[in-house]
């Protein structure tokens, strides 16, 4: 094959290197033309068509922006950098950094058309084509423009990923016309919205070409030897913090070796990431003053939900034996190491807990400060009077109790939701569980928004009646399953010798503890609509990891005789 | 004798019909070893031969297709805590967590192995020239692979695992490893099982010796036996020959005209039976170098097609 | 104790040392009693397996070369055999090989080397002239 240019020569790269991607995108959207019309015209699937739209939709998006992406892991960098075996090619660094930043923009742009085309049409004739365009672009050149531009700091690159994901997971809510108005009066903006609306898209239009820039100078540095690792500064770390960080004790076991070096690579994370984000939300709120009390409790839920967020996409690098590594296989450093799957499936859940026990601290210390310096309490005081109607004092106390241990272990879960997919090896496993989340994300946080049109504060039961018709027969067999798999997985990992029986009993009775609490909470919670609680705990059963542990400790001994 | 003979006691690693494919590539054909409890074993081969797939067959990195691996009696992969805890393994590629500094990699290490000898690991740290507040990612790759055998060796393992343990190194780094092998051997009862294809090194240190090419085992046995076995003969014929001579137990045939060097494996009469019967005379005859003899093997498929 | 082993020079390792030894002996570089290093030492400045050295070391106490004394090590013996008459034979007569063939090669007469013997016996021992 004779690739004439450069350009042609990168386009083909692109699209070989994804070319398993692209197949799937036509054979979804293939499969959504066809499928579609018939959902649309049956009487008992005609319900489901919006849904199904917007799930393949949301699919098809994430496949074709995974194989566009166009960055490579390095050794040095931790996780992704521009691939730099391209510099010794006779190209001009602008046009290596330009070619693949346009065909992604294009490619992204013309699989989002074809959605609206096929997909779309079905749900909303007038679906906006301009906005979503020109978001997709943007998300894309800020993700390449992160990872090309911070090749060496892999803290400073996941923190900036963090924050570019935080804008980009709300900020298409300003383009959206209903939304935008009614904020603009909430915070006494007197002008029109359709002006602002239409800068804010010139602003949009216009971060592309400057990820370019930027990308493009960084680049160049790159490739001539330019950039310095600022000696300077990681001499001072080193000196400093570093020698504050150096261990020097001896460990008093193999399990604290191992907790020791999972909290430094992965544990401290999450707390850093929701510290950082939070502060970067609250603290312009803060400048901005005098908030309304929906604004406050708006912050508060962002406070909620921000650990819960962070933890199923930090989950997904924490499941895998080494989270700076894209390789999914265990490094034989450690798999030769005398322990056994079960000793290091328990440090990495211990792990997590840990790191999600000490977010949830910083959250509430967080929140408590916000709304006693900062917020309105009005909000809040409503539904703080609410609860104490309802609730005994001493049931008020358990609800403060444990409530944020729901909140800890919800996060938890989160956390380790995949890591039996994580640690088989298998990136088909992993690939697909981590794609059927996201799509679950999207869609929960996508229902949760547009239900929310009227009442943001509560989400109306009738809303989702039908599907609350079919959720007892659905939570049993859930939970039938899962004890039923737990069973079979902790009695094999038993059996072979996985994991002790002490360690398993232990366990065992840490799951009936959390599960407790959690029904605990569910009881206290609910008063008003009574049969919600038995739903409310089987769900408890059903959050606290039991199946998954023995499964990873399965995949994980699996993994480590298949180098 | 200070030194147990290398015949005596059980075995300690013990593989039987091993084979692997990857795909369809033959990994691993058929490999039948066992290695004697105190012996230095040297395991040669090209690159891709093989080596590699069977030393992680002996750590339970990979899972026996077919055939049977035990060491130390177990089977790696299903008793994995009992074997590793007593195998001190130095990888090809000293995957060693970049972001450690030395220090806390030797702390970290010592929490898994029971037996971890702190004194000794500092000797050897010092011996080494490693400074312990440096960090991994900033050490030269001959000091990596000096930190692998420190880890490897500090809490002196009955059986030590090395893979290509020189490559890539500068002659005074291999000098520093093999001096630190052989102060190991010299221990009671230490077994050494390592993969290299630097021959002279494989010859000063080895007491056994297997040759594997394309995943199977072309030579196996006692390194004297094995060079006993080889004779490099120069002979001279009679007429001048345009074709080499067909030699049943020729490896190797080198020459022109009418004087010829061949090597040959077998029975020494036998050769010179042979060799006489083709009316040729002997002018030399020593034992050639391993290096000369793998070079024979390597070359004797070439021969073998022909016949 | 200065030796020098070439692996690949085809004759095996031990045997090596075992001639090395002789001939130190015999060239009264090693004194009788003299210590020789013990076998971990020599195996470690050699690089080589230590049961090689060992199989040498039995060699050369087999020999009469060496005699091992439980705990204290390892001495020359205070006797040791003299190199026997065949082997210095043997050992001379390769150098005159040499000598005479390259006497050939330059064209020098069988009479000449053997005046050119005398003279360098002289000026080496004008005393036993």
């Amino acid at each position: 094959m004779n690739l004439r240019s450069p350009s042609i020569a990168i386009a083909w790269e692109i699209w070989s290197r994804g070319r398993a991607g692209f197949l799937g995108i036509a054979g979804l959207l293939a499969l959504g033309a066809i499928a579609l019309p018939f959902m649309r015209e049956s009487a008992r699937w005609t319900n489901l068509t919006s849904a199904t739209a917007y799930a393949l939709t949301a699919v098809v998006l994430v496949i074709g922006l995974f194989c566009v992406h166009f960055t490579e892991g390095s050794r040095k960098g931790g996780f992704g950098s521009f691939p730099m075996r391209l510099f010794n090619l006779p190209v001009t660094t602008r046009s290596l950094v330009a070619t693949p930043m346009i065909y992604g923009a294009v490619a992204v742009v013309l699989v989002y058309l074809l959605c609206v085309g096929l997909l779309l049409r079905h749900v909303d004739p007038n679906m906006p084509l301009l906005w979503p365009c020109l978001y997709l672009v943007f998300g894309l050149t800020q993700f390449q423009m992160i990872i090309w531009s911070l090749p060496e700091s892999r803290y400073l690159k996941l923190l900036c990923l963090s924050i570019a994901a935080s804008i980009i997971t709300f900020g298409w809510m300003f383009f959206v016309p209903t939304i935008v108005t009614g904020a603009l009066s909430e915070w006494g903006y007197t002008g029109d919205p359709a002006v602002f609306m239409r800068r804010l898209l010139v602003a949009l239009a216009l971060t592309g070409p400057a990820a370019y820039v930027v990308s493009w100078l960084r680049v160049h540095q790159q490739r001539h030897g330019l950039t310095t690792r600022s000696a300077v500064f990681a001499a001072w770390w080193d000196r400093s913090i570093g020698e504050l960080l150096r261990r020097r004790t001896p460990f008093r076991s193999a399990d604290h070796a191992i907790f020791w070096r999972e909290w430094r690579r992965t544990g401290f994370i999450l707390p850093a990431v929701v510290v950082v984000i939070i502060g970067l939300t609250c603290v312009p709120a803060w400048l901005a003053g005098g908030l309304s009390g929906r604004a406050t409790l708006g912050i508060l839920s962002w406070l909620i939900i921000a650990p819960l967020l962070f933890a199923v996409v930090i989950g997904r690098g924490l499941s895998k034996p080494d989270f700076w590594s894209p390789s999914l296989k265990v490094a034989p450093f450690h798999a030769i190491k005398p322990v056994t799957s079960g000793q290091w499936v328990m440090v990495k859940l211990k792990v997590a807990f840990a790191s999600a026990a000490l977010t949830w601290a910083l959250v509430i210390y967080l929140a408590f400060i916000w709304t006693a310096f900062v917020g309105d309490l009005q909000g809040p005081e409503a539904w703080l009077t609410r609860i104490r109607f309802y609730c005994s004092p001493l049931e008020c106390w358990l609800l403060l109790l444990l409530a944020p241990l729901a909140a800890v272990i919800v996060t938890w879960r989160c956390l380790v939701m995949n890591l039996a997919a994580g640690l088989s090896g298998s990136k088909l496993w992993y690939h697909s569980l981590n794609l059927l989340t996201g799509v679950g994300m999207v869609a929960l946080f996508i229902f949760t928004i547009r239900r929310s049109d009227g009442d943001p504060d509560q989400l109306r039961l009738y809303h989702v009646w039908p599907v609350i018709e079919w959720l007892p027969l659905i939570l049993t067999a859930a939970v039938i399953a899962k004890m039923a798999i737990a069973a079979f997985a902790w009695d094999n990992s038993l059996r072979r010798g996985l994991v002790s029986q002490r360690t398993s009993i232990r366990y065992f009775l840490g799951w009936l503890l959390m599960v407790a609490m959690l029904a605990a909470l569910s009881y206290i919670l609910v008063t008003n609509t009574l049969w919600l609680r038995p739903l409310l705990m089987l769900m408890a059963v059903l959050l606290v990891p039991l199946a998954g542990p023995a499964l990873a400790m399965r995949s994980l001994a699996v993994n480590r005789c298949a180098a | 004798m200070n030194f147990p003979s290398p015949s005596s006691a059980e075995a300690v690693v013990s593989v039987t019909s091993l084979s692997r494919r990857f795909g369809t590539k033959q990994a691993l054909d058929d490999v039948t070893l066992h290695v004697p409890r105190g012996c230095v074993f040297g395991l040669v081969g090209e690159n891709g031969a093989g080596k590699t797939t069977l030393i992680k067959h002996l750590l339970g990195l990979l899972k026996a297709e077919t055939g049977r691996v035990q060491v130390f009696g177990h089977d790696p992969v299903a008793d994995p805590v009992g074997v590793l805890s007593r195998v001190g393994y130095l990888s090809e590629y000293r995957d060693l967590p970049a972001w450690m500094r030395v220090d806390e990699l030797l702390n970290y290490t010592r929490a898994f192995y029971p037996k971890w000898d702190t004194q000794y690991a500092e000797e050897l740290r010092e011996q080494f020239g490693l400074d312990p507040a440096q960090r991994v990612r900033s050490l030269s790759q001959g000091q990596q692979a000096k930190t692998g055998l420190l880890l490897a060796l500090a809490f002196r393992p009955e059986l030590l695992l090395l893979d290509e343990p020189s490559s890539g190194l500068d002659p005074v780094v291999r000098r520093d490893i093999l001096e630190a092998i052989i102060r190991t051997v010299a221990e009671e009862g230490r077994t050494v099982f390592f993969s290299s294809h630097l021959l002279d090194e494989v010859e000063r240190v080895s007491d056994q010796l297997a040759m594997i090419r394309n995943g199977r085992i072309v030579l196996h046995g006692r390194l004297d036996d094995i060079k006993q076995n080889h004779r490099q003969f120069v002979v001279r014929f009679e007429a001048v020959l345009a074709v080499a001579p067909r030699f049943e137990t020729a490896l190797s045939l080198r020459g022109t005209g009418r004087e010829w060097t061949l090597l040959c494996k077998g029975e020494r009469s036998h050769v010179l039976a042979e060799v006489q019967a083709c009316g040729a005379t002997v002018l030399s005859e020593q034992v050639p170098s391993l290096d000369e003899i793998f070079v024979a093997q390597a070359a004797q498929r070439q021969l073998k097609p022909a016949a | 104790m200065q030796i020098q082993i070439d692996p690949s020079s085809g004759a095996p390792i031990y045997l090596q040392i075992v001639n090395q030894v002789k001939y130190l002996v015999a060239s009264a570089r090693l004194a009788p009693g003299e210590e020789i290093p013990p076998i971990r030492t020599l195996a470690e400045q050699l690089v080589i397996n230590p049961n090689t050295v060992a199989r040498a070391y039995l060699e050369l106490e087999r020999a009469g070369v060496v005699i091992k004394r439980h705990g204290t090590g390892t001495f020359v013996a205070d006797n040791p055999p003299s190199v026997s008459k065949a082997q210095r034979q043997k050992i001379l007569g390769e150098r005159a090989d040499a000598l005479l063939t390259e006497a050939r090669q330059l064209g020098v007469e069988f009479e000449e080397v053997v005046e050119l013997l005398h003279a360098r016996n002289e000026k080496m021992n004008p005393a036993n002239a």
